[in-house]
């Protein structure tokens, strides 16, 4: 085949030379970005391994916590360290995001609940939320992570009442609706009209949009 | 009250031998036996990775993520990555494989409260174990603010190790009374 470097047009000889230059420079870069990958892999096949950790969660695991705005909510969790050496566990949490797109960066009330369990014992950690008066009420989902673990997320769910009892309630009482086999349209459409005035209502009082808010949420 | 199921175990990863008080002490003993074997380059910006690689992980917390955003917001992370790029930091850090260091720290600290720690001592040399294949070559490049993150998060796991190390023994009294009597020492001598 002919190459020429004659500009005319995107189809025949051009467009071949032009070709071959992509191919070229994506050659060029895709042997740059393997050989440092290679070098990496060198490098990390010969330093010894350090023993680590693995998270083993039971079945389903979900951690849920419920609470109202102003208040907190606390999420539990039992570790146990089924290893043959002592194990340092500090759990964090993930920010938290609704179906409504809103994030919330959950601020834990005092200490980071860091423990060094002995082999073969268990303890329970607890996390306490302080939940924000400006955070709409729904479910919030993330993870909880245990630092430096492989495999090292528990899913996390928490749910944000409504500080009015009322409009906590309603929601609530909808959603159990909901929850049954035989859930109406009516009761899913009450809770879901009753959580978005709520978030109207909120994000109102608050004077301005909270963090990660879609338009006309 | 938790229900049966809000619990997790902390198990032995499956392709390893596991922790025990001989494995780690294998893996400390030839970890200080590789830094005769590599450049200060090399060990120095595996520590550097390995902080970033920790700053990676706690980036994507509640907590890491709020003091991410803060550090963006002002002239730290413009500035740090300012210094990274041009003394090549970046390009250094990222040519080498993180070190666990999280790990490393746990393992030492459990060998710090081995009860059969003198036993396995009298057992040296224990051969340590290359990674090999379990090497993770796919990381992403050594990040300025992730190695900042990195270093806090890892210096507040390694302060809380310590403190939980002293705790079982700590006394936090401020007074201490002499065993004998609290009078002024008395004889012929003293007058």
């Amino acid at each position: 085949m002919r190459v020429t470097n004659d500009p005319a047009g995107q189809g025949g000889a051009a467009g071949a030379f032009a070709e071959l230059f992509r191919l070229e420079s994506d050659f060029q870069a895709r042997l740059a970005e393997e050989t440092l990958r290679y070098l990496r892999q060198l490098h990390g096949a010969v330093v010894p391994v350090a023993p680590g950790t693995v998270v083993l969660p039971s079945d389903g695991l979900e951690l849920r916590a419920t609470g109202a705005r102003r208040a907190t909510a606390q999420l539990m969790l039992d570790v146990e360290n089924l290893q043959r050496a002592h194990c340092l566990v500090t759990p964090q949490v993930t920010p938290l995001v609704s179906a409504a797109g809103v994030t919330w960066f959950p601020a834990s009330d005092g200490a980071m609940p860091s423990r060094l369990l002995a082999p073969g014992t268990s303890e329970r950690f607890t996390l306490t939320l302080s939940i924000p008066a400006a955070l709409p009420a729904g479910d919030y989902r993330g993870a909880m992570l245990l630092q430096g673990f492989r495999s090292n997320s528990i899913a996390v769910v928490v749910t944000v009442e409504d500080e009015s009892s009322n409009s906590g309630k309603f929601v609530a009482k909808a959603k159990q609706k909901a929850a049954h086999a035989g859930a109406t349209k009516t009761a899913k459409k009450a809770a879901k009209k009753s959580t978005t005035k709520t978030t109207k209502k909120a994000t109102k009082r608050a004077g301005k949009k909270p963090f990660g808010t879609r338009r006309g949420a | 009250m938790n229900t049966p199921a809000d619990h997790v175990s902390l198990v032995d990863a499956p392709e390893e031998a596991g922790r025990t008080t001989a494995t780690l002490v294998a893996s400390l003993a030839a970890r200080l036996a590789t830094l005769y074997a590599v450049s200060g380059a090399a060990a120095v910006g595996s520590i550097v990775a390995g902080f970033a690689a920790i700053g990676r992980d706690y980036g994507s917390t509640a907590e890491g993520a709020r003091l991410r955003r803060a550090f963006e917001r002002g002239r730290v992370a413009s500035n740090g990555d300012a210094l990274w790029s041009a003394l090549h930091i970046k390009r250094w850090a990222s040519l080498v494989p993180a070190a666990p260091l999280l790990e490393q720290l746990r393992n030492d600290m459990a060998l710090l409260l081995a009860p059969n720690l003198g036993e396995t001592l009298a057992l040296l040399p224990i051969p340590g174990e290359p990674a090999g294949g379990l090497a993770d070559a796919d990381e992403p490049a050594t990040e300025f603010l992730d190695c900042l993150l990195g270093m806090y998060a890892f210096s507040r796991d390694m302060t809380t190790a310590i403190e939980a190390l002293a705790a079982p023994t700590r006394k936090d009294d401020t007074v201490m009374v002499p065993e004998g009597g609290s009078g002024p020492p008395r004889g012929s001598l003293l007058r």
